[in-house]
């Protein structure tokens, strides 16, 4: 046997018993696919039985459908905030300001704290105003831009 | 926690403004762009990091010999574009079912403009967009 003959008989003694364990692999691999699906399915049933017989009953899934908590921020809070910073302009215009110091201002009437940072936010995402900098606590300072 | 300075934190038009603030046409230093962003010492690290990738996409411009970061000319024009804020009120006109006619029109550009243009196009809709994104503390 010369030496190529060999080198071929030598790596196909290593291929062969690889390539079973590879089917071997693929089998358990199929196995185990079919029997999580099989748990998964059940699991759903049982889910679904379960919420329709018990009202106590909440799914992980189900509460992360619940609605953030919190205050949401409609469009006529935001009107109102932007046609007070058009007016105010030129008192803006030099210094950086959060919801708390715009607050201050008088800037947010009957509005709480957690409204005025949403509506600060959503101008910021609008483009009206821009994030200057950032301070302690990760409070966020804005000026108005144009 | 230290500060992060991700596109989702600032997006690129709040850093372009603040450098262009800072900086105008002398430059500044990283650590003085970072003081004036409200970073701290150990913070300043993102601060560079940001500002190297600006750089790569050709918003930013840096002198390596003097250490100084100052607008490049695409950056520059996209601010002096933002401060005369020309369309804001026409696309505020446009109903919200005539905006996918303009969208079509967003992406021609993107894939007609110049390139650092069409990357702050792609990037401006990831901070308006992705669930990272801190336009959605707000909602």
């Amino acid at each position: 046997m010369t030496t190529s003959e060999n080198i071929r008989s030598t790596l196909s003694q290593l291929i062969e018993p690889l390539r079973d364990q590879l089917d071997e692999l693929d089998k358990e691999i199929l196995q185990t696919q079919v029997a999580l699906a099989e748990l998964q399915q059940v699991r759903r049933d049982v889910v679904g039985t379960l919420s329709r017989i018990d009202p106590t009953f909440v799914t992980a899934k189900a509460e992360k459908k619940q609605p953030r908590s919190g205050t949401k921020i409609g469009p006529p809070a935001i009107k109102k905030v932007r046609s007070w910073i058009s007016v105010n302009r030129e008192m803006l215009d030099d210094e950086a300001f959060s919801s708390a110091s715009l607050r201050r201002m008088d800037g947010f009437p009957h509005m709480s704290q957690g409204t005025a940072t949403k509506v600060l936010h959503e101008l910021h995402a609008q483009g009206l105003l821009r994030l200057d900098h950032t301070g302690v606590g990760a409070s966020r300072y804005y000026k108005v831009v144009g | 926690m230290p500060k992060r300075l991700s596109l989702f934190d600032f997006r690129d038009l709040d850093l372009m403004m603040k450098l262009d603030e800072v900086a105008g046409a002398s430059g500044c230093t990283t650590r003085e762009l970072a003081e004036a962003l409200g970073f701290k010492e150990e913070e300043i690290q993102s601060v560079a990091i940001r500002s190297s990738w600006m750089r790569r996409y050709g918003i930013f411009d840096f002198d390596k010999s003097r250490g100084l970061w100052t607008l490049a000319p695409g950056g520059e024009r996209v601010v002096r574009a933002k401060m005369k804020a020309a369309s804001a009120k026409s696309l505020d006109a446009v109903p919200d079912e005539s905006m996918v006619d303009v969208m079509a029109h967003v992406t021609s550009r993107f894939r007609f403009a110049d390139p650092v243009v069409a990357t702050m196009l792609r990037r401006e809709f990831m901070f308006g967009t992705s669930p990272k994104s801190s336009v959605w503390e707000g909602r």
